[in-house]
């Protein structure tokens, strides 16, 4: 008989990096289905090709670097599902392979891999592709919420994301209830959004989008490019509201004014950490 | 716009960028150089650039300097050897004398022979098995193969091979002895290349002990000291140890050891893995 | 497990005693005992047979009448190898003549805690809690550590507790006492409730589990004087003890016998899981025997709670004073994932009590920058095990946070009167495996 012997604790809550993946990914499927509905078969073949691009790309990285293969953690798929869903349904399909390839190699892996980039691959590559190739990328459409059916189906948006406010609802709460992602940010990216948009006194019909519960629920939230401290959190969940409304007062284009915010607040993330660092409970006050 | 004219397109931009900022880069270093002591620079250029701090100094950068203002040893650079001292005294003016090529070994015999008290799960690396309540391998001296001297070593010339032992790659081994000083056993030992006889264990526990949980371990019979033409094995507390300066790599205590922890290295640079 | 399954599982109890037991000269923090017993003396049951009065240190017992067989190192289940007394069994039960209090004064409750060595959950000699500070005011007496509360909190042993309580009250010259109990433990506290009737003493409900090494945040969290990790809660005017503290004081005032057993829970893998009184020094493997021994094969044996307990080598090790429970997992539960890169995702952070950043000093720690980790207070960490248990990657926080700690110590080179909090502790050169933060003040 040989025991084990390691260090505390020797159970474990059971939440580990692939639930938290796929559950995201099973959330954004059924946005992408329904996109599929609203916009027809295209929005699917978007979808599907940004997915294998990043998918691809990313077991070319593991196998040239002879790395460990970790397709199955779920991130390429999540990169790639996030990227399609950031485009409009009359995008070439050429856009999101070099995309996705930009999101994977460049922004991920070139950064040390899952747990160390800096920015959010997804929006990274959005950024890229939305300065190289702003016509092409450019939605024909601007959603506008003018009734409560449209935060079901919303047949006015113009990126596949924005089709259904409802499922990035459910899913998010859900994702909160399980804590698979924190509710400090969700909750105050939502109230400071409101705040500062009563406060400017911008109609919430724009404002309120389905790229806005995105952003709320997968986009900011996003474990590695967010705050680890607590209180950094709630900075910046208030940091996303405040940037949303502003950029989106100023260009009257509240979808991209989210992928914008969670870009420029991915880049202060770290600085907000820093400044933020908690203070034991059992330290003597030097 | 079809797609080649744009990304063509981008590239040529992109390549332009670069271009031009190489250019104005390349100029900036030689308008706004930093004036140094050549002959720093010229020590800094032999010296191998790893680094590693072996030498006790900062990194190569601040070896160099202090070796120029004569508060270094010429030979001070473990990593570069004697070929390095010797550039280093070309530059400076002095003799260096040649001195041995020195590598680490492991000194146990231990690995997969040694029985294990527990399945440890945790951090790779031996100092962390060694705070487990009582360690992980049946000997206490032995090796426990989890790898500190391989993060030690700042030219990855260690691997852990598939017997849980170090094995040192000589074509990329410094003699830097980081992994000596890491090894919290103290198995890891440096050795002159021309000592080819070795005692495989550092077991100080009585024969009946040793032999229940390893294969190759000394149990301290002294046959080897009654063998050895040169008077060179003495037994202490159950272990034997040659004096090297006595050792006349004859052979006699390999062939007779009944334990087989006594061994003839092989001398030369190993093929690289 | 609560309380509840435990009683249903195990309606009675019944008196073990084995062939051979091992008492470790070292069941508490402090220095260890000297035996005053020989190779082939007889001892009976309470008799005194180890003792040291150069510094902190609580004597110990033998459990049983018989005679020592040997005196040497063995495997002690928080210290690596202890030199312990071993005792064979003459199946006599031949005891010494105790020495019960009726009506005890200060003096006598004090002498009788030291004489009978009895050691708390923390491993802290309990006499010295009544006698190191001359001032006291509050007694805490801790029911939220699962193990303890499954293991003595039988309804039968409650009015013990109590009266342990007030003996200890009476023993320190404290005014108030108080019971802490888990707000979701409310059979315990209904229980409690109806057999008290000492207005100074009360009860109080809190939300989260505390194990013994939480000692300062809850004395924190009950008064509201912050404890720095470099002191105990005595520093603050609290005795913080457990429902074992205050059961082996009972014992030993009111009649005389001294601390030779505990009660042990048996969780887990084992085929009749249940709470048992055991002697002192029995094997954990004779005690998951009388359990009705393994069902499958064990993976892991861990001492006091499978959210911060210590695991075992094996199975030979001896029951201690502070041992509460002994959980047995079979080769199925025992966690063996690799650990992947860290997502920082922050979960360390959420549930960590003394609010220090986990997953971040870890990461410094893989990477070996310990100066880094000693900016970020890791002498802070309790080592409470939180972080771990809720890790989507599998790092081993709670180790390389040690490891930490220990490398910090090598750097640091601490003068040794300050590196060792307890004065005149030369048991081992290893980091204190008892639980104590032994990185003490004067790092800075």
């Amino acid at each position: 008989m040989k025991l084990t012997v390691s260090h505390p604790a020797h159970i474990r809550e059971g939440v580990t990096i692939n639930k938290i993946m796929w559950s995201k990914i099973a959330i954004l499927l059924v946005l992408s289905l329904i996109s599929a509905v609203v916009f027809g078969p295209k929005a699917l073949a978007v979808v599907l090709i940004s997915v294998l691009a990043a998918v691809l790309t990313e077991a070319g990285i593991q196998k040239l670097t002879k790395q460990e293969l970790t397709i199955k953690d779920g991130d390429a798929v999540l990169i790639g599902l996030i990227m399609a869903l950031l485009l409009p349904p009359t995008v070439d399909l050429w856009i999101p392979v070099v995309g996705a390839f930009f999101a994977v190699a460049l922004v991920k892996h070139a950064f040390g891999g899952l747990g160390s980039t800096l920015f959010n691959p997804a929006i990274a590559a959005w950024v890229f592709m939305n300065m190289s190739w702003g016509a092409l990328t450019g939605s024909e459409s601007i959603p506008y919420l003018s009734g409560y059916t449209d935060l079901f189906i919303e047949f006015g948006s113009g990126r596949l994301a924005e089709v259904s406010s409802m499922v990035l609802i459910i899913g998010g709460l859900y994702l909160i209830y399980k804590k698979y992602i924190d509710w400090r940010i969700p909750t105050l990216y939502l109230i400071s959004t409101i705040v500062m948009a009563l406060l400017i006194g911008e109609e919430l019909s724009y404002v309120i989008t389905g790229m806005l519960f995105l952003g709320i629920f997968i986009l900011a939230p996003d474990p590695t490019t967010s705050p680890i401290t607590k209180k950094g959190r709630f900075i910046y969940g208030i940091l996303c509201g405040i940037l949303t409304v502003v950029y989106g007062y100023l260009t009257y284009d509240y979808v991209v004014a989210v992928l914008f915010t969670v870009f420029f607040a991915n880049a202060v993330a770290p600085f907000i950490e820093k400044n933020t660092f908690p203070k034991p409970v059992n330290e003597v006050s030097a | 716009m079809n797609p080649v004219a744009i990304i063509g397109g981008s590239a040529l931009v992109i390549g332009g960028i670069g271009f031009f900022v190489g250019i104005v880069l390349i100029w900036a270093s030689q308008k706004f150089a930093v004036e140094t002591n050549p002959l720093v620079d010229e020590v800094i250029e032999v010296l191998p650039g790893a680094n590693c701090g072996a030498c006790g100094y900062a990194g190569c950068a601040d070896f160099g300097e202090k070796v120029v203002d004569g508060l270094a040893q010429i030979d001070g650079c473990p990593v570069g050897g004697f070929d390095t001292a010797k550039l280093i005294g070309e530059l400076l003016g002095q003799e260096v004398k040649e001195a041995e090529s020195i590598y680490p070994f492991v000194r146990c015999n231990g690995g997969l022979n040694c029985t294990d008290n527990i399945d440890y799960v945790g951090i790779e690396d031996c100092r962390a098995v060694m705070m487990t309540s009582i360690g992980e391998k049946g000997c206490k001296y032995g090796c426990m193969g989890r790898g500190t001297c391989v993060r030690a070593c700042p030219f990855g010339a260690i691997e852990i091979g598939e017997d849980r032992f170090p094995h040192i790659n000589k074509n990329l081994c410094k003699s830097c002895g980081l992994c000596v000083e890491v090894c919290p056993n103290g198995v890891m030992v440096m050795a002159n290349d021309s000592e080819q006889v070795h005692v495989l264990c550092r077991s100080h526990d009585k024969g009946k002990a040793v032999k229940a949980v390893c294969e190759f371990g000394c149990i301290g019979c002294k046959i080897c000291v009654k063998n050895c033409p040169a008077d060179a094995i003495t037994v202490t507390n159950f272990l034997a140890e040659i004096d090297q300066e006595k050792c006349t790599n004859c052979g006699q205590c390999v062939e007779n050891c009944p334990q087989k922890s006594i061994v003839m290295r092989s001398t030369g640079v190993e093929a690289a893995s | 497990m609560t309380t509840e399954e435990v009683k249903k599982e195990t309606p009675k109890k019944k008196k073990e005693s084995g062939k051979q037991v091992v008492i470790p000269l070292l069941q508490h923090i402090g220095i260890t005992c000297k035996p005053l017993v020989k190779v082939k003396d007889e001892v009976l049951i309470g008799q005194k047979i180890g003792e040291n009065s150069d510094g902190l240190c609580a004597p110990v017992h033998s459990s049983i009448a018989g005679h020592v067989v040997a005196i040497e190192e063995r495997l002690h289940p928080l210290c690596g190898k202890i030199s312990s007394i071993v005792i064979e069994s003459d199946e006599t039960n031949r005891a010494i003549e105790y020495n019960p209090h009726n009506n005890p004064s200060k003096e006598d409750i004090i002498n009788a805690v030291q004489e009978a060595g009895i050691v708390d959950l923390t491993g802290y000699p309990l006499y010295d809690m009544l006698t190191t500070y001359n001032r006291i005011d509050t007694v805490l007496i801790n029911l939220t550590f699962p193990g303890d509360v499954n293991s003595n909190c039988a309804p039968e042993n409650i009015p013990k507790i109590i009266e342990g309580m007030k003996l200890l009250m009476k023993g320190s010259g404290a005014l108030d006492g108080a019971f802490i109990i888990h707000k979701y433990n409310q059979s315990l506290s209904s229980v409690i409730k109806s057999k008290l009737h000492d207005e100074n003493i009360e009860i109080f409900t809190v939300k989260d589990n505390y194990s013994p090494t939480m000692a300062n945040l809850l004395a924190y969290e009950i008064t509201g004087i912050p404890v720095p990790n470099t002191q105990t809660p005595l520093d603050a005017g609290v005795i913080l003890s457990s429902a074992s503290g205050a059961l082996a004081v009972t014992r030993a005032v009111n009649e005389g016998i001294p601390h030779i057993e505990a009660n042990v829970t048996v969780s887990g893998a084992v085929r009749n899981p249940g709470t048992r009184r055991v002697n002192i020094g029995t094997s954990f493997k004779e005690v998951i025997q009388s359990s009705g021994g393994y069902s499958g094969e064990p993976g892991k044996i861990i001492m006091n709670g499978s959210l911060n307990g210590t695991a075992q080598p094996n199975d030979e090790v001896p029951v201690i004073k502070s041992t509460t429970e002994i959980i047995v997992q079979s080769t199925d539960e025992v966690l063996c994932e690799s650990p992947g890169p860290c997502i920082h995702c922050a979960r360390c952070v959420d549930v960590c009590p003394v609010n220090i950043l986990p997953g971040r000093i870890a990461s410094f720690s893989d990477m070996g920058m310990y100066d880094e980790c000693f900016k970020m207070h890791v002498s802070s960490c309790i080592e409470c095990g939180q972080c771990f248990y809720v890790c989507p990657s599998n790092r081993h926080l709670v180790q390389l946070i040690k490891f930490a700690k220990v490398e910090l110590v090598k750097l640091l080179t601490i003068p040794d009167e300050e590196a060792t909090p307890i004065p005149g502790c030369q048991t081992c050169e290893n980091p204190c495996l008892l639980g104590e933060p032994f990185i003490s003040g004067g790092i800075a």
